[in-house]
């Protein structure tokens, strides 16, 4: 990372090449759209080599970092895309993710992505952070700048939610 | 059965943590595998658990990130200069405190000015007694 502040491309090429696909993933999950989750990659990390001199490495860790830009982006471009198109609720829904996989319970799958798109952004974003970028609590809480027993608050919410759906389903 | 840690406290483990045993909290993790060999309930609670995690794998698939990217990103890094950034970075702190006992002088002078401008004309008011002004006044040239 020094040498990203001092303009090295090439140390930036290797910071890139470790940490796109992460990114990109999560990117992808909150927008569920390849080019937006592209967009947002390449955004994210511009921010990376302007703000490059701005990482405390003493304060949090650069995953942390790295994807609490990242969710702050994905934040303001569904804030944007709200503002300007006016996107209603059952319309994120149905962009959620494909079920394009030979489901073995179709109905539940269905229910719990329905139940997922409902639940709150942050909700989301904790138990993805948490379960699909392979985030302590404690790290998932720093990208979301909160306390870990208000991301494990969330994680609770969220879980709960789900298991309700899940049960009715069974 | 734990008296301590029942199937309440496993379930709020599971929404914390998830069914993955290695991410429990490790002042819990021994009562919850305790709880689990005794109680069926506690097993069907992990069970449900699980499956809602692999339900979640499916439901957040990753993506393939497009062909040529990360090279994309690179080469779209603008340049900028080191010393322009360690400025913007580094310096502007030290320049704000720098600029604070000026502006607090500023401040203290312009209240102070302000004072001033009223005792002249206090001064003013004092002096315009006829009498007095007359007694300074230059005589008139004959």
């Amino acid at each position: 990372m020094a040498r990203v502040t001092n303009q090295d491309r090439e140390a930036f090429a290797v910071l890139v090449d470790r940490h796109l696909d992460a990114i990109h993933a999560f990117n992808y999950r909150l927008t569920h759209n390849a080019e937006d989750a592209a967009d947002l990659a390449q955004e994210t990390f511009l921010r990376v080599w302007n703000k490059a001199a701005t990482w405390k490495p003493n304060r949090v860790k650069f995953t942390t970092w790295v994807h609490r830009i990242a969710h702050n982006l994905c934040v303001d471009f569904h804030r944007r895309r709200r503002d300007t198109e006016d996107v209603d609720v059952d319309t994120v829904e149905a962009d959620g993710p494909s079920l394009e996989q030979a489901p073995a319970n179709e109905a539940l799958r269905a229910a719990l992505n329905g139940a997922l798109g409902r639940l709150p952004e942050r909700q989301r974003t904790a138990l993805l952070l948490c379960h699909r970028q392979n985030m302590s609590n404690r790290e998932a809480a720093a990208v979301l700048e909160i306390s870990v027993d208000a991301l494990e608050s969330l994680l609770s919410r969220a879980r709960r939610s789900l298991r309700t759906t899940l049960r009715e389903y069974r | 059965m734990n008296t301590i840690f029942d199937q309440h406290d496993f379930a709020a483990l599971l929404d914390r943590h998830g069914s993955e045993a290695a991410n429990w909290a490790a002042e819990n993790r021994t009562h919850a595998l305790e709880l689990l060999e005794s109680s069926t309930e506690a097993q069907q609670l992990l069970a449900e658990a699980r499956l809602l995690d692999e339900t979640l794998d499916e439901l957040l698939p990753g993506a393939i990130v497009p062909l040529g990217l990360g090279t994309r990103i690179v080469a779209n890094a603008p340049h900028r200069d080191p010393w322009l950034q360690w400025l913007a970075v580094r310096l502007w702190r030290p320049a704000v405190l720098a600029c604070l006992p000026l502006a607090v002088g500023f401040a203290i002078g312009n209240t102070f000015a302000d004072d001033a401008a009223d005792l002249e004309d206090q001064v003013l008011v004092a002096f315009a007694d006829a009498g007095t002004f007359e007694a300074f006044a230059l005589p008139e040239e004959e």
